[in-house]
């Protein structure tokens, strides 16, 4: 009798035991079992933390390398617009003449 | 009653990533109809770590109910959930098994552990009182 009781109780035991199991798994995040009360962090915008991550002289040598290269835009564009006008001003000239 | 409101704190705070609202639909529905629990902001302590201490002290409470509080007999099913738990923190904290080393978590487990311990090792004497008494 006394072993028959304690053989139910080892069975109720297990089930106990493969209940709570379960219920560790049903917890657990889908597809990923990384402890969620670790926050992750999601970088929306990723240029921003690079920027963040410079010191202040890398800083002022990207800003001043992004002035320089709009700078150097600005006058190629000039420049190319200088060349177009020119073009432009000597075939008026060559059709005046040829006229 | 503790793994009624670690259950609750589940459904009702947690993200809707968790594996028991794919395997139960409705518990899914209960949680976006919940959205209004989830406006009020609750300390990650008692999100995400309090309902796994309320699982192992549900746990050891239920091992103890089995065997009539007698938990010299039964400290081995007792522990093994507890160890399971705190080994599977430590084993996150050297990367040898998936997830985040948390030591809320690993406190948690610890304290839910001894708090169980404490209640049954109470209950017992209770128990062995009564019986003498009657």
């Amino acid at each position: 009798m006394k072993k028959k009781s304690v053989v139910i109780k080892l069975v109720l035991s297990a089930l106990c035991v493969v209940f709570f199991l379960f219920l560790a798994l049903a917890s657990g995040e889908g597809g990923n079992s990384s402890s969620p009360s670790t926050p992750t962090i999601i970088k929306e915008n990723p240029e921003q933390d690079y920027a963040s991550d410079m010191t202040e002289d890398e800083r002022e040598e990207e800003e001043e390398y992004e002035s320089s290269a709009s700078e150097d835009n600005d006058e190629s564009t000039i420049e190319e617009n200088d060349t177009v006008k020119a073009d432009i001003h000597s075939d008026n000239k060559e059709q005046k003449q040829d006229n | 009653m503790a793994l009624s409101v670690g259950g609750m704190i589940y459904v009702f705070f947690r993200p809707e990533s968790i594996m028991m609202f794919k395997w139960f639909p409705f518990l899914y529905v209960v949680h976006k109809q919940a959205y209004v629990f989830r406006t009020v902001n609750l300390p990650d302590i008692l999100v995400y770590s309090i309902p796994d201490g309320l699982w192992l002290f549900s746990y050891i409470l239920m091992i103890g109910v089995i065997w009539n509080f007698n938990y010299h007999r039964c400290i081995f099913l007792i522990m093994l959930l507890p160890v399971y738990a705190i080994s599977h923190e430590l084993l996150q904290l050297y990367h040898l098994v998936p997830g985040y080393f948390d030591i809320l978590d690993f406190v948690v487990y610890i304290i839910a552990t001894l708090v169980g311990i404490s209640v049954l090792v109470m209950s017992n004497h209770f128990y062995k009182f009564k019986n003498q008494v009657l």
